[in-house]
């Protein structure tokens, strides 16, 4: 809510000023009512281009397929003219227990650094199914990869000591750790999949919602 | 000289958000939504502000904050903790790790425009734009 208040806020003080909204103002805007809608189910105008929120969404349970594809949809509308971004769901919807802000934040987590870490001309490709009553999302880049002894490092706790800090030494501060407490305080579990030099597979399971697909 | 504004929050549109509002006023601005990250970036080149959230999973604003206090290049530098947190014992924490104000969320731009503003020395004779 912070968020959307903050863009209502600069684009009132453009009119204000008599001047038109910054059109990035307005983009944020609207994703940021988007990804809302995806939040809580409300229903979307026709010919919006994400699909219509899910009835799991109404019922507390979120919809991996409706977040995913509003954070697709604006990481696409960032980046497209540098990367291409592609989301396929296998399932109408995937309804998962889980707290559906902590849900899009490890999303977008994993995602800022897809699109970081991947070169122009690169893919981001986000795959959402159902396996064995588990919802699974795989986020893959073409990116330069983790080396195995930067994947043990990736899911330390994002803690590093002042002396380390003030060393200089440069990591990946890619906040996997930050991502994977988020997923585990909400039943999910993350695992990465990765050779340097071919770009890095995120996999992120979940139990579907208790009430199973609808 | 362009005053430089650092803002570290978890969820990257708040990040972007807080760019947003200052950038636009004249801050030269950078932000991250990784704690530990963004430690490193603040310790390493100390900007004239950071915007600091306070509840991150694995490395709160507070401990961040109490870092930076620690730090001979950072010791003095103004923290502004920005926050859902707006309960009285949580202000006093803030104040006691060395933060040097303090924002609740939801919070209006004009209000943090404000207050980089006088933190970062510069004048609000320019008015809200």
């Amino acid at each position: 809510m912070t968020v959307l208040r903050v863009y209502t806020d600069l684009v009132g003080e453009s009119a204000r000023r008599g001047e038109l909204p910054a059109a990035e103002h307005l983009a944020a805007l609207s994703r940021e009512l988007a990804l809302m809608e995806s939040l809580v189910g409300v229903p979307r105008p026709a010919g919006a281009a994400a699909p219509a929120p899910a009835p799991a969404a109404a019922a507390g349970r979120p919809d991996l397929v409706a977040i995913l594809s509003t954070l697709v949809e604006s990481y696409r509308a960032a980046h497209a003219s540098r990367i291409r971004l592609d989301f396929v769901a296998e399932e109408p919807e995937i309804p998962v227990s889980a707290e559906p802000v902590a849900l899009q934040r490890a999303f977008r987590n994993v995602l800022d650094n897809a699109v970081k870490y991947t070169p122009a001309g690169g893919q981001v490709r986000v795959r959402a199914s159902v396996v064995s009553q588990h919802a699974f999302v795989v986020i893959s880049d073409t990116g330069a990869g983790m080396s195995p002894d930067e994947q043990k490092l990736a899911f330390a706790p994002a803690w590093r000591s002042p002396s380390a800090v003030a060393s200089g030494i440069p990591g990946r501060g890619i906040g996997l750790g930050v991502t994977k407490e988020l997923l585990e305080q909400n039943g999910g579990k993350i695992s990465l999949l990765s050779e340097p030099g071919h770009g890095l597979e995120v996999t992120i399971m979940f139990p579907l919602g208790r009430e199973g697909r609808t | 000289m362009t005053p430089r504004v650092f803002v570290v929050d978890d969820d990257p549109a708040m990040v972007e958000a807080v760019m947003a509002v200052l950038v636009h006023d004249g801050f030269e601005v950078d932000g991250a939504s990784d704690a530990a990250e963004a430690l490193r970036i603040v310790l390493r080149n100390p900007p004239d502000l950071v915007v600091l959230d306070v509840n991150m999973p694995g490395l709160t604003g507070w401990e961040i904050c109490d870092i930076l206090r620690r730090q001979p290049r950072t010791a003095g530098l103004p923290v502004l903790f920005l926050t859902g947190r707006g309960e009285v014992a949580d202000r006093i924490t803030a104040m006691q790790v060395g933060g040097t104000d303090h924002l609740t969320k939801p919070f209006r731009a004009e209000d943090l425009r404000a207050r980089a503003r006088v933190l970062t020395g510069r004048s609000a004779t320019k008015g809200v734009r």
